[in-house]
């Protein structure tokens, strides 16, 4: 069933925007702030996040890397140690095995100069250093014979089984002394020197395995810069992270600061908190970018219901109203009041269809021709809705003049055809007239096209058995023939529209029987009756339905 | 085939099938009331627009309410001498044919 009324179209969103509707409470173009923000603030957040944490996994590395490169570094220092130790003892040793034999001395310590590791050799007398060395092998040492110095260097050597080292970093030659004898008993002392660059300066070689970082050794526990004794820059303090370790060397230490010269774990690690900025930043904008998108679309979905619905709610109030209009229509043109005549009775109903928005074409009308005739009228348009009511409208109407000009039906029925036509309305209207005489008991019935009414006597209900013209709306040609009967005392003449008697699956005559038995031997008044034979009906009338009867009181 | 959707009635459907001279042989099932009526109409009239002849069999129609006899006398007389014709078997089920006399316009069919 469509529902669309035939006169009102439905209301579509172009036409609620010119009627001036309320736009939805929500305004469809503002761009929405909250879950796009929302997922940005996260996005950058993680990123950051994120970031920040593969940064200090990173610089926790690379800490870590170079404390080891520095532990390295002291590894190779500690094991040039016995480089150092050993021929000095062995020279000590032989020195005083050898009651201080110069020859053998100078003989056995030779492979050791020229920086292997000394560049300097001399055979002391640990108690009369003020003499000066006994023999000198290489370069002459720099430790200065006659002075407290020497003299409290050689007797801490002697007294100590440690390799005791003295530097001499003031001014060049820069040296670092050294003395190792092996037991305090000896008389004599084997001292080497090695050199250092006067600069205080050596590269790390570019193949050396130490290429990663620049060093900076000292002499002692601390980095004094005045202690500084070889260093791979030659600006210090070495710039950026570093790390310090002291190695214990002979009586002293050396002190040795390490500095990467580059990433030491490679160059990935220090560029990954970029790449996870970078690939954040980009996954952040995105993902807040489509999070704008589809909180749009869903706006704009849920404003497109909300315009769906108040087109359905218009749609709605037009139905209403126009059913309100059809409703008024009809109960405009049904009569109020029946007429009053003596000697009869009279009564009408009707009874809209439970089914649908629609209003129907039934109808029925009650004229007073004069005092003592009657015109009754029952008709059904059909179709639904507006039209059928208009067509319903100027079809009474119409039988209102003629029979009030004194038209009989079979007379001006065919002129109704010039109302109502069926190829260009696409409408036709049965319509039953009765005319009563009330004195005479006699009632001349013409149909067109409609359901014969049913007399009621003593006797019972019987249904008249009348010719039936063709509709109104077919023919204005169309001939219709009238039938007239005799009523007894006290009979009841019903007409009525399909409505009362049809039901779905069923032969129309077992409706009709229906009616016939349920008026025949019913004592009720016209009222009761009327209202009895409608309610009987109950959910089995979509239809609307008219029922008009009389009846004679005697 | 054209199917019109009721709720629990017997289904609306009107089966087409073209004839040898070129006619169009109309049938049509179940109910013929306020819903199912335009649903045919259109069709006629799409028919007629496109100057088909027509035999309209409406012996399969099971219940026909005052749309479904409109149409029936729409198609019986609104005959347009000029434009392509609709014939309109005379088969109907008896529940229909009642109405249909008891409507008077059996007599247009006689003539049909």
């Amino acid at each position: 069933m469509s529902g669309v009324a035939e006169g009102v179209a439905p209301v579509e969103a172009e036409r609620l925007e010119e009627t001036g509707a309320s736009r939805p409470t929500r305004d469809r173009h503002r761009w929405p702030f909250g879950a796009p923000l929302a997922v940005l603030v996260v996005g950058l957040t993680v990123t950051g996040i994120l970031c920040w944490i593969s940064s200090g996994l990173y610089t926790r590395n690379e800490t870590r890397l170079l404390k080891l490169r520095a532990q390295d570094v002291g590894a190779v220092l500690t094991a040039a140690l016995p480089s150092v130790q050993t021929p000095l003892a062995s020279a000590t040793a032989l020195a005083n095995a050898t009651g201080g034999n110069v020859a053998k001395f100078e003989q056995f310590v030779a492979p050791y100069l020229h920086g292997n590791p000394f560049v300097s050799v001399s055979l002391w007398q640990v108690n009369a250093t003020d003499r000066g060395p006994l023999a000198v092998v290489g370069a002459p040492p720099v430790l200065p014979p006659s002075t407290a110095r020497a003299r409290d260097f050689f007797a801490r050597a002697a007294a100590s089984s440690n390799l005791n080292i003295v530097g001499f970093l003031r001014r060049p030659p820069l040296r670092l002394g050294y003395a190792f004898t092996p037991t305090s008993s000896g008389s004599f002392a084997a001292y080497g020197e090695s050199s250092l660059p006067s600069n205080r300066y050596a590269p790390v070689q570019n193949n050396s395995a130490f290429n990663d970082i620049n060093y900076a050794f000292y002499l002692g526990r601390s980095a004094k810069p005045a202690e500084l004794l070889i260093a791979s820059v030659h600006r210090l303090p070495l710039t950026g992270r570093h790390a310090t370790v002291t190695i214990p060397f002979g009586d002293t230490a050396f002190t040795v600061t390490v500095a990467a010269r580059g990433p030491l774990a490679g160059t990935l690690p220090k560029r990954l908190p970029w790449a996870i900025a970078i690939a954040g930043i980009l996954l952040t904008i995105a993902a807040t970018l489509l999070t704008v998108v589809l909180v749009k679309r869903r706006q704009d979905a849920v404003g497109l219901a909300g315009e769906l619905e108040q087109v359905a709610d218009e749609n709605r109030r037009l139905y209403a109203q126009e059913r309100g209009i059809a409703q008024t229509l009809q109960h405009a043109l049904l009569p109020d009041t029946l007429p009053q005549l003596p000697g009869l009775q009279i009564s009408a109903r009707y009874e809209p269809g439970v089914e649908g928005v629609e209003i129907g074409g039934d109808w029925y009308d009650v004229l007073a021709l004069n005092d003592r005739r009657l015109l009754l009228v029952v008709g059904d348009v059909s179709g639904k809705g507006l039209q059928a009511a208009a067509t319903m409208a100027a079809l009474r109407f119409a039988i209102h003049a003629y029979a009030v000009e004194g038209q009989a039906p079979q007379t001006f029925l065919p002129k109704l055809s010039g109302l109502v036509n069926v190829s260009v309305d696409r409408q036709i209207a049965t319509v039953l007239c009765a005319v009563i005489d009330i004195p005479s008991h006699e009632v001349s019935v013409t149909s067109a096209g409609h359901l014969p009414p049913i007399l009621i006597s003593d006797r019972g209900g019987e249904i008249l058995e009348i010719p039936v013209g063709l509709p109104v709306g077919v023919d204005r040609n169309a001939s219709y023939t009238s039938t007239t009967v005799s009523a007894a005392a006290g009979a009841t003449l019903i007409v009525f529209t399909d409505g009362l008697v049809e039901r779905r699956g069923e032969n129309i005559d077992v409706g009709l029987e229906r009616l016939r038995a349920q008026v025949s031997s019913n004592h009720a008044s016209l009222d009761q009756l009327l209202t009895q034979l409608l309610s009987e009906l109950g959910e089995h009338a979509p239809d609307d339905t008219a029922v008009a009867g009389i009846r004679w009181l005697n | 085939m054209t199917e019109g959707a009721l709720d629990s009635q017997p289904q609306f459907a009107i089966q087409e099938s073209a004839e040898p001279t070129g006619r169009v042989h109309v049938a049509v099932s179940g109910e013929l009331d306020l819903a199912t009526v335009p649903v045919l109409e259109q069709r006629l009239d799409q028919l007629k627009a496109e100057n088909r002849s027509v035999r309209l069999d409406l012996s399969a129609v099971e219940y026909m309410d005052s749309t479904g006899i409109r149409l029936l006398i729409q198609v019986l007389t609104g005959q347009d001498p000029a434009g392509p014709t609709v014939e309109v078997e005379d088969s109907f089920t008896p529940a229909v044919r009642r109405v249909i006399e008891l409507v008077g316009a059996d007599r247009l069919l006689a003539g049909a």
